[in-house]
């Protein structure tokens, strides 16, 4: 019976592979939208006009390949019009015979001054489907971060739902989750923890991404093995023009990045390497001694063929430091990965079709000067497979994903669960079948089915649904809602009650452990006011089951025993965006609730409660976040404030000095330290509050030569917000005072 | 261009009154509130003077400014002869923590009830106990001279385990030039009447219990044909008197605010074997 879900989606796919079903397919119109560099252009807005009619008879958005496709045309001739902020509107006519599928790259020609006011433009991160944010290089480059080249991590720590429990460690908490309840994919390589233990930096600088998807919840079928968000990033194509190149240095980071054609239009090259410099500049910046050091290179070759696209990326990852510097605890983690990914769009293919296949590896330690003391190790093998079929007018977007994952790893006393350590190895076949109905005009379904098969067991089935609703029949209001099952094969288990290490302990559920679940409800509001103002606000529910806690107890030890809790998140985000020419403005606001529901050990007679309700220590209440860009003159001025309310802690009921009487002598031994916990997470940490600010300014040497510089500071009023504190010691260990910069960069094309 | 200024303007006033008015509040209270709760740990050496007992507040956090300060008096009264003594407070520093030890002058005597008694001087909340020492022990020999796998018989008198004394044991056996030592008693037998407690060993067995029983060498390998005993008398508590505190023992297992003072005395002595007399030996015997 647990198979039943697995077999049914092989029927289903059988029905849908067989040639019966179709009829002879009409005329269809594909292309692929690109930059001049060609780089593809992603979510631009393609409508589609039959000959010299005024409305468009249909419209597309081109995916993360820049394609975009239109089906069941009469032969004849259309006119195509493409818009996307910060290009010139591209119009043509295409002509298309009885039967042809016809390929087209389109080349879009940037803009430059004011951009036009088009129904069909977006502005900014685009909200507009529940739980998706789609985030560019452009938005990513407004956030100070400081380098002169902005970071996705400082982007995504902005958004409302997301939670970083300090300026060190490298974990986001999205809408309730925790980190290891992601799934972070680039170029569809599953990565653990591409996040830098300086949480102002991921492996992602601007100039290596293209577009990445932040799905908060809700997210669809094509992506699986998650039960809380998804991150997915997609790196640049090269510049398949011209050889083009950087370089820049700033206390906190130094770059390197070259892209360059390797056959002119075809196929392209571009590699990424950052590697930190804080360690050797903090003393020189008044701020507190720092620990910790870490690299990160990317790179990725590009093949766009007259029918594909094909692309090999490879990521490699270093960090290493102490999070607290007061603690000897050394903490250390590496992402390996490398991916081929092709996409098919040949007209002898009724349909297109992706393949991706590679390998991606993830290990992280704890330790202290000595040696490593724990360690945990993932690898990760996938192929897969997304391929379309039309049935009934509807297109069916449908996948597998074979995905192999090797765990090892020592615990080392920390979790008594583990004591004999980690070593098991976990193959899953992940199904899934997914459609876009479009019922009225107005609204649009997209319900969609998946499930995830091992030989030990199967997740059921996952339905999912989406639905957006446009009351006016225009993309300036709208209304959607996702809901649906998620579940999740991998386990990350941490002590949350020790701030001072992230260390994690992967492995796949145990053969007696029920999977982790989760249901998903996002409703989302979106609503584009006059020319300028954006607003989106979404209500979200998620619901966790079977997530791996420290079981409580009420001494403070070394030991820690797993048990499962239930998990319950319910919260609102709010966004409101204007933009005005060289005006940005944005402002977040996030509430949110997370409450954990577990057994605890000896609880029932410390506490008067065996089971335990918490708040664990990720739950946010509340979270501002403004952002404020300003371009004049040539300089850009930068402003990013965040505010947040305070984390729960758990305070301590008693502590003691221990003698073993009548033995020891009181004036010759200290005794044994002790503590007793309070209930989990009864106290909030103040609030939390920072100000960082930049201004850039490029300056041309030669037509071929940039010069950048850019200064600023994080945390520009040097407030004190605790990061973590020791509470037997009553040690508070604050995150990083005020962090002025000054960075320079050499740009070459 | 003038009203863009103006919103940037406007924005970033409003942003400072902000920041103003969220940067007070930056305290954290660690540790729950309510009353101050203490533990207390007196080990009483009945032949030694002085002795101390260490008090601790369990509403402190272990670091140096909050056990520095300690707020109490204590007080011990012999209740045999109404002698009362109040304690002076001894700090000794261990890695940056303070402990506070109250010294005892009085002579700590056998058989005697003594009441030690903590003051809270912010509140007038006082907590007692009261620790009752042990009557002096005798040691009889009962069986000795024995061989490898006989027992060997000591006797100790004016042991009262029913009330909750306690006594702690360990033998010895010489091998090469170490005497090894190991607390594991093999037969006890306790006589409430009378209250002795009888315990004995074979020279094997000890050697078992100390080299483990693959490696144990015969009696007739020790370089030593003594046998060393030792024993720790220890004394028990009445219980906790005042009900004004929270009380420890309404938690379990690993419980905060513990109050145990505890007397005790220690003595030996000297047991003879003679390896010689087991005859099922199969080592050739080494004392002649």
């Amino acid at each position: 019976m647990r198979f039943t879900s697995g077999i049914l989606f092989f029927i289903l796919f059988s029905l849908l592979s067989s040639p019966f079903l179709y009829a002879q397919p009409d005329s269809i119109l594909r292309f692929i939208v690109q930059e001049e560099s060609g780089q593809p252009i992603v979510s631009a807005n393609v409508l589609l006009f039959e000959a010299e009619e005024e409305d468009y008879t249909d419209y597309g958005v081109t995916s993360r390949d820049g394609f975009v496709e239109f089906r069941g045309l009469k032969a004849g001739r259309y006119r195509i019009e493409i818009s996307f902020v910060g290009f010139k509107t591209f119009e043509e006519f295409f002509e298309v015979e009885e039967g042809e599928t016809a390929i087209h790259r389109i080349s879009m020609e940037e803009s430059i001054g004011e951009l036009q006011e088009l129904e069909v433009v977006e502005k900014g991160a685009k909200t507009g489907m529940a739980g998706i944010t789609r985030i560019r290089a452009e938005d990513i480059s407004r956030v100070p971060s400081a380098s002169l080249e902005g970071d996705l991590m400082a982007y995504i720590e902005t958004m409302p739902g997301v939670v970083s429990t300090g300026d060190q460690g490298g974990d986001l908490y999205i809408r309730g989750g925790t980190p290891s309840q992601n799934l972070v994919l680039v170029d569809n390589i599953p990565l653990v923890k591409p996040f830098h233990i300086s949480n102002l930096f991921s492996a992602f600088p601007e100039k290596a991404v293209n577009n990445v998807s932040v799905m908060a919840g809700g997210f669809d079928n094509s992506y699986m093995n998650s039960t809380s968000a998804v991150i997915d990033v997609n790196l640049k194509t090269g510049n398949l023009q011209r050889f083009a190149g950087s370089a820049s240095l700033s206390p906190y980071l130094s770059t390197v990045f070259i892209e360059t054609p390797l056959q002119k239009g075809v196929s392209s090259l571009f590699v990424s390497g950052r590697a930190s410099t804080i360690n050797q500049f903090s003393g020189y910046l008044g701020s507190d001694e720092k620990d910790m050091q870490f690299y990160d290179i990317i790179s990725r070759y590009t093949l766009q063929g007259k029918k594909f696209n094909c692309s090999l990326s490879a990521i490699y990852t270093e960090d290493e430091g102490r999070i607290n510097t007061r603690r000897n605890t050394r903490l250390g983690w590496t992402n390996t990965g490398a991916g081929i990914r092709c996409f098919g769009f040949d007209e002898m293919f009724a349909h297109p079709f992706e393949v991706s296949l590679g390998y991606s590896g993830f290990s992280n330690t704890e330790g202290n000067e000595s040696g490593i003391e724990r360690n945990s190790r993932v690898d990760q093998g996938y192929l897969r497979v997304d391929m379309q079929e039309e049935v009934a007018n509807l297109t069916f977007d449908y996948g597998v994903n074979v995905w192999y994952q090797s765990f090892s790893g020592q615990a080392n006393e920390l979790f008594t669960s583990f004591d004999e350590g980690i070593e098991g190895i976990s193959a899953i076949i992940q199904l899934y079948l997914k459609t876009k109905w479009q019922v009225t005009p107005r609204l649009i379904l997209e319900p969609g089915a998946g499930t995830q098969i091992t030989l030990n067991y199967s997740s059921g089935l996952e339905p999912r649904l989406r639905v957006q609703y446009n009351p006016f029949n225009n993309n300036r209001t709208e209304f959607s809602i996702a809901t649906g099952l998620y579940s999740q094969t991998l386990e990350g288990i941490t002590d949350p009650r020790d701030a001072g290490s992230t260390f994690t302990l992967y492995s796949p559920t145990g053969y007696n452990d029920p999977l982790q679940k989760a249901f998903h409800s996002i409703f989302s509001w979106r609503n584009r006011f006059g020319r300028n103002w954006t607003t989106n606000m979404e209500v979200y529910y998620k619901k966790h089951t079977n997530i791996p806690v420290p079981r409580w107890s009420q001494t403070v030890g070394l030991e820690t025993e797993t048990v499962r809790a239930e998990g319950n998140t319910y919260g609102a985000d709010f966004r409101l965006e204007y933009s005005n020419g060289p005006i940005f403005w944005y402002v977040g606001y996030g509430f949110g609730e997370v409450e954990y529901t577990a057994q605890g050990a000896d609880l029932e007679r410390w506490l008067g409660e065996e089971l335990q309700s918490y708040n664990p220590g990720h739950d946010q209440r509340h979270k501002v976040n403004t952002l404020i860009n300003y371009k004049f003159k040539g300089f850009d001025l930068s402003f990013n404030w965040e505010f947040g309310s305070g984390f729960p802690y758990t305070q301590i009921y008693a502590t003691d000095l221990r003698l073993d009487v009548p033995y020891d002598d009181p004036t010759k031994t200290p005794g044994l330290g002790a503590a007793y916990y309070d209930k989990p997470y009864g106290k909030r940490l103040p609030v939390y509050h920072r100000l960082d600010v930049s201004l850039k300014k490029y300056f041309d040497l030669s037509p071929s030569v940039r010069l950048g510089s850019e200064i600023g500071a994080i945390n520009a009023y040097d407030q004190d917000n605790i990061f973590y504190v020791d509470i037997v010691e009553y040690e508070v260990v604050n995150q990083t005072g005020v962090l002025p910069y000054l960075s320079l960069s050499v740009n070459f094309n | 261009m003038g009203e863009r200024m103006n919103a940037v303007k406007n924005t970033c006033l409003l942003l400072v009154l902000l920041i103003l008015s969220l940067s007070c509040d930056t305290s954290i209270v660690p540790i729950t509130g309510g009353d101050q709760q203490y533990s207390i740990y007196g080990p009483l050496n009945i032949a030694e003077s002085p002795n101390y007992i260490r008090v601790h507040n369990s509403k402190a956090v272990l670091n140096a400014d909050a056990t520095l300060p300690l707020n109490v008096t204590m007080e011990i009264t012999n209740l045999n002869s109404g002698f009362a003594e109040i304690l002076d407070d001894r700090l000794v520093q261990f890695r940056g923590i303070y402990t506070h030890n109250f010294r005892i002058d009085m002579p700590i005597e056998f058989d005697t009830r003594y009441r030690v008694e903590l003051e809270d001087l912010e509140t007038g909340v006082t907590s007692s106990l009261v620790t009752v020492t042990t009557k002096q022990s005798e040691i009889t020999i009962l069986e000795d001279s024995v061989g490898c796998n006989s027992p060997f018989r000591i006797q100790l008198s004016n042991i009262d385990l029913e009330a909750g004394e306690r006594l702690d044991t360990e033998v010895a056996v010489k091998i090469g030039d170490d005497w090894r030592w190991t607390p594991r008693i093999v037969n006890r037998v306790y006589d409430d009447e009378a209250k002795t407690l009888i315990l004995s060993w074979t020279p094997n067995e000890i050697s078992s219990y100390i080299m483990g029983p693959l490696d144990f060498l015969e009696c007739c390998e020790f370089t030593s044909k003594k046998i060393q005993f030792r024993f720790t008398h220890i004394g028990y508590v009445e219980g906790n008197e005042d009900a004004s505190l929270p009380d420890s023992s309404e938690y379990n297992g690993n419980s905060a605010n513990k109050k145990i003072v505890l007397s005790k005395y220690s003595d030996e002595a000297e047991i003879q074997i003679n390896p010689c007399l087991n005859e099922s030996s199969p080592v050739a015997c080494s004392f002649n």
